[in-house]
């Protein structure tokens, strides 16, 4: 009897942490492997506009056959043709230019908010959020109409007499910059202000009064505390900013050319889905690669004792 | 506050000290001398103004007014981290990024002590407070009365002038709390060192303390050593608050000045007994004064004591409240209040002959009762 029960209890265990297993595997892996598939493929001018495509009637040999048709071309091309990789390392540029940017702007003001009046918090988180409650897309779109040549910004500077011609900002990598940092300085400041404010405020005091004066009790003490914070918002401006591929389209011209861009063309302007997998699949590694090389750093930190 | 001739100058000296936040005035012009060497507690309910009088002292509070001096200097415009006192915080608040060991080392390291010192220091302190093996690990892993330990290492390792202590046994439970009690007067003995601790237990203060300075809504209302503050409490919020008393309003009656005796009557509902106490002083016929009785003080009988004795009433037993090393007699006296008189169970058998709502009589002795006129 207490044997069904334990074996009831074991399977409702596997039941619970296999579920979300198996919703990972059905629809973040095997569409995965369906796009590394499709990147070995050839391009062609049918549908599906690749090949080979497995069918369902393939025999054995039909599936070896098909699994020697694929190649590495695609990625070999990737690697040789210069615009590829000058999109890969314009976007790992921008992507992380914008994290830093937001990171410096995004930490004093969530320490701001973090140390401000209990009652005044929420206020001010609401207006961190504020921004997502309007379309991305349109809130990008503004930007063409701050930016431009003649637009708000070059006529506050003319106003102002900084400058006698308008300054060309629209169409460059600037702008590009811009609109990365400013449409992804939430997700940064988020992560920090959580960080930060679960910070004991006791525990500044104890390093004011075991002799650090305030700016060595926040770089002793508080930076360190806040780390976690700081590595999600990194984490959570970089990788969307590496793919981000709305921003230079509307921002950047046809001048900025980043990795985003190149897979949205190739998969809608050339119909070249193989390819285009390879650019994703080249994206997914340069993401993933630091978030491991983070987790282990973190895992040897955290064994060790300081 | 006067100098006793001869006694050295003091190593704090609060002058007028004031602070207020917003409207609420927390400490109210409080002048208190202590010296070197000294254990001395500051006693209150919570919200009294004890905290932020010793924070005035650590730096993390600016005085409206008033002057705090240390060791002859003036501390006005020094900052915190310059202070040479240290504080071990309510929540210990070690640093939960860093090691036992680093958590030690940290005030050091922030005054250039060379590498070798801050080892043997951090080695020296870890043996004094018992916490030797846990160096390496982090406060996590610690249990609150070790955190403790850690917590006043850190505090002690920096040789401050001044150790204040913000309720520094609260978080631990009562048994590690009492051991921990005479650790810390035993360590604060041996290292001759000026302890400042704050406090609202009472039995913490009595305990450890030299002497204890008893506040009530920001002002300092007695000094005094435990036994000075306990048997002769300056107000009736200094005998309401240290230890248990039972307070009986009356009026001052006549005073027979040889006898150093006063007649009281009290205002016991409808009853108004005249009582016998001992005075110093007379206050005016007619004032008000009030009685505070010490429940283990006051007498009782359960058959009506013999004439003569003085200050005897009879009340109604009303409920008993076995507490082990004694029980609790709360009365009701017939004109209305209780009075609490407790019994010590100093052998084994129980409370023989007692129980509610049996007839009994209390009394005390005239110089049992505390009379207060303020």
């Amino acid at each position: 009897m207490r044997s069904g029960a334990e074996r009831r209890a074991r399977a409702g265990r596997a039941l619970v942490a296999g579920l979300p297993f198996a919703w990972l595997v059905a629809f973040f892996l095997a569409p995965f492997g369906l796009v590394a598939k499709i990147s070995l493929s050839e391009k062609a001018n049918a549908r599906p506009p690749y090949r080979p495509a497995f069918a369902a009637g393939d025999g054995p040999g039909d599936v070896l056959d098909k699994l020697s048709a694929l190649s590495l071309d695609n990625y070999r091309l990737l690697a040789e043709e210069p615009l590829y990789l000058d999109a890969v390392l314009t976007s790992l540029r921008l992507a992380a230019t914008a994290t830093v940017l937001a990171l410096l702007i995004a930490y004093p003001v969530a320490y701001a908010m973090a140390r401000a009046p209990g009652r005044l918090r929420p206020a001010l988180l609401l207006l961190a959020m504020l921004p997502f409650w309007t379309s991305f897309l349109i809130r990008v779109y503004a930007w063409i109409g701050i930016l431009k040549p003649e637009g708000l910004l070059n006529a506050a500077l003319a106003w102002l007499g900084l400058i006698d011609t308008p300054l060309e900002i629209l169409n460059t990598e600037w702008a590009v910059q811009i609109g990365l940092v400013y449409s992804y300085l939430p997700f940064m400041l988020l992560p920090l202000y959580a960080a930060l404010e679960r910070i004991d405020p006791t525990l500044l005091e104890a390093g004011q009064d075991l002799g650090a004066p305030p700016w060595k009790t926040f770089w002793l003490v508080t930076l360190p505390l806040s780390r976690p914070g700081v590595t999600a918002g990194c984490f959570l401006v970089f990788i969307p900013a590496l793919g981000e591929f709305v921003i230079p389209d509307l921002l950047g011209g046809s001048e900025t050319v980043m990795i985003g861009t190149v897979l949205w063309s190739e998969f809608f302007g050339n119909r070249d889905w193989p390819l285009a997998s390879a650019v994703a699949v080249v994206l997914l590694v340069a993401v993933v690669a630091p978030m491991v090389l983070w987790r282990r750093e973190e895992a040897r930190r955290t064994e060790a004792p300081t | 506050m006067a100098e006793p001739p001869g006694r050295p100058a003091p190593l704090i000296r609060f002058e007028g000290v004031t602070k207020s936040f917003g409207a609420a005035r927390a400490v109210a012009g409080v002048d208190l001398d202590i010296a070197q060497g000294e254990f001395f507690c500051l006693l209150g309910p919570s919200g009294c103004g004890k905290t932020t009088l010793m924070r005035t002292l650590a730096g993390f509070e600016t005085p409206d007014s008033g002057r705090i001096l240390l060791d002859g200097a003036d501390l006005a415009g020094v900052p915190a981290h310059r202070r040479p006192v240290n504080m071990m915080f309510q929540s210990y608040a070690l640093f939960p990024h860093m090691s036992v060991e680093a958590n030690i080392a940290f005030g050091l390291r922030q005054d250039g002590v060379p590498r070798a010192e801050i080892a043997e220091r951090v080695a020296a302190i870890v043996r004094t407070v018992q916490i030797q093996g846990l160096e390496k690990r982090r406060p996590h892993q610690l249990s609150g009365g070790q955190k403790q330990r850690v917590a006043l290492a850190r505090a002690l390792v920096k040789r401050p002038l001044v150790l204040l202590l913000d309720e520094p046994l609260a978080a631990l439970d009562r048994k590690l709390r009492e051991d921990t009690r005479f650790e810390l007067k035993e360590l604060q003995a041996r290292l001759g060192l000026t302890f400042l601790m704050v406090t609202h237990d009472q039995d913490e203060a009595m305990a450890m303390a030299d002497r204890i300075g008893v506040m009530e809504k920001g002002r300092l209302v007695q000094v005094g050593a435990p036994a000075e503050v306990y048997e002769t409490p300056a107000t009736r919020g200094v005998a309401a608050f240290v230890g248990d008393s039972t307070l009986i309003e009356g009026v001052a009656g006549a005073f027979d000045g040889a006898a150093a005796r006063l007649r009281v009557r009290a205002a016991l509902g409808a009853s108004s007994p005249e009582f016998v106490v001992a005075a110093r002083e007379a206050p005016a016929e007619g004032s008000a004064v009030t009685l505070a009785l010490r429940p283990e003080k006051l007498r009782l009988w359960t058959e009506p004591p013999e004439a003569g004795t003085p200050n005897v009433l009879e009340a109604e037993v009303w409920d008993l409240g076995y507490l082990g090393d004694k029980t609790l007699v709360r009365l009701r006296l017939p004109g209305g209040g209780t009075v609490r008189v407790s019994r010590l169970n100093a052998s084994r058998r129980p409370e023989a002959g007692l129980s509610a709502h049996q007839r009994a009589w209390i009394g005390f002795d005239p110089a049992d009762a505390v009379l207060l006129t303020r």
